[in-house]
């Protein structure tokens, strides 16, 4: 079966480019703009993993990702972080302690962007 | 360590302080960053500058090596052109700090910044747009080697707090 990934960010380019990249993988795809309808949709259905951006309005990509590591029904979900955001080595230890699998840097080679996140399915 | 080791061994500092005693801590850490440097940039977003003049009357030190951001005389009344001041027009126009920001670097020289502080800027405009600046701005500081030293208040806004924490390189807290 297909696995699924939910992208949430911002801009919706970004989706539609992300999406485009990963359904030619085979990926499922959903989607939400920020924060609040992520988490509403997780609420609804259980993804195999989430891919973040970092700066967005209302709800930053790490307070979603704390909401989804304090739920229990979302807690283990595997997410990614693809963010614009340099993290410094103290951010760096933040996605640690959140247990981030992957960041991806914008700009990225979609070969690469496959890779990593093929990587944090596994 | 002290608070002047930390702003001299780290490039982008974020100092968390509550709102009990703010105008002590606030002298404390210009004095602080007023050895770090010898050329530093006042973005003022809380104040007038020219109150943060006297304040640096009060402590002895020169204000002449300072190149100000203000972002509030402006919307008070039409300040008279100062050299060694940038008036912003208004403390939302978020986009006008980063200008005045890379003036300070660019043309005036400022080698350290204290943003003063950076989570009033919450009151005008939306956290997400405060973050993206401040990401913007750190990554102009380290683009060009430069150090940046931001206030927040303890009080003002959690979430942006933690956020900004994601991309600076040393984190200090504050507390009366």
């Amino acid at each position: 079966m297909n696995k699924t990934i939910l992208i949430v960010d911002d801009e919706p380019h970004i989706i539609e480019l992300e999406k485009a990249i990963l359904e030619m993988e085979g990926f499922k795809i959903i989607s939400a703009e920020n924060g609040t309808e992520a988490l509403a949709k997780l609420k609804k259905t259980t993804p195999d993993l989430v891919i973040l951006d970092m700066m967005m309005p209302k709800m930053s990509g790490r307070e979603v990702c704390e909401k989804i590591r304090s739920d229990p029904k979302t807690k283990n979900l595997r997410v990614v972080f693809v963010t614009v955001a340099r993290f410094s080595e103290i951010g760096k230890d933040k996605l640690k302690d959140l247990n981030v699998s992957d960041y991806i840097t914008k700009p990225f080679e979609n070969e690469e962007f496959v890779k990593r996140i093929k990587k944090a399915l596994e | 360590m002290t608070l002047q080791d930390d702003i001299k061994n780290n490039q982008i500092v974020l100092i968390v302080v509550t709102k009990t005693n703010y105008q002590s801590h606030i002298d404390e850490i210009i004095k602080a960053v007023d050895a770090s440097s010898e050329k530093i940039c006042y973005a003022a977003l809380t104040k007038p500058y020219n109150s943060i003049i006297a304040t640096l009357k009060k402590l002895n030190l020169d204000s002449g090596k300072y190149f100000f951001i203000d972002v509030l005389t402006s919307t008070i009344k039409t300040p008279a052109p100062d050299p060694n001041c940038e008036f912003i027009q208004a403390p939302s126009a978020l986009t006008e700090i980063s200008l005045a920001y890379t003036k300070a670097v660019q043309e005036k020289g400022c080698k350290n910044t204290l943003f003063d502080s950076i989570s009033t800027l919450t009151v005008y405009q939306e956290e997400g747009e405060v973050i993206k600046l401040v990401h913007t701005l750190i990554n102009k500081a380290r683009v060009n080697n430069l150090k940046s030293v931001y206030i927040a208040l303890q009080e003002d806004n959690q979430e942006l707090i933690k956020d900004i924490f994601m991309f600076v390189d040393s984190v200090i807290e504050i507390k009366s």
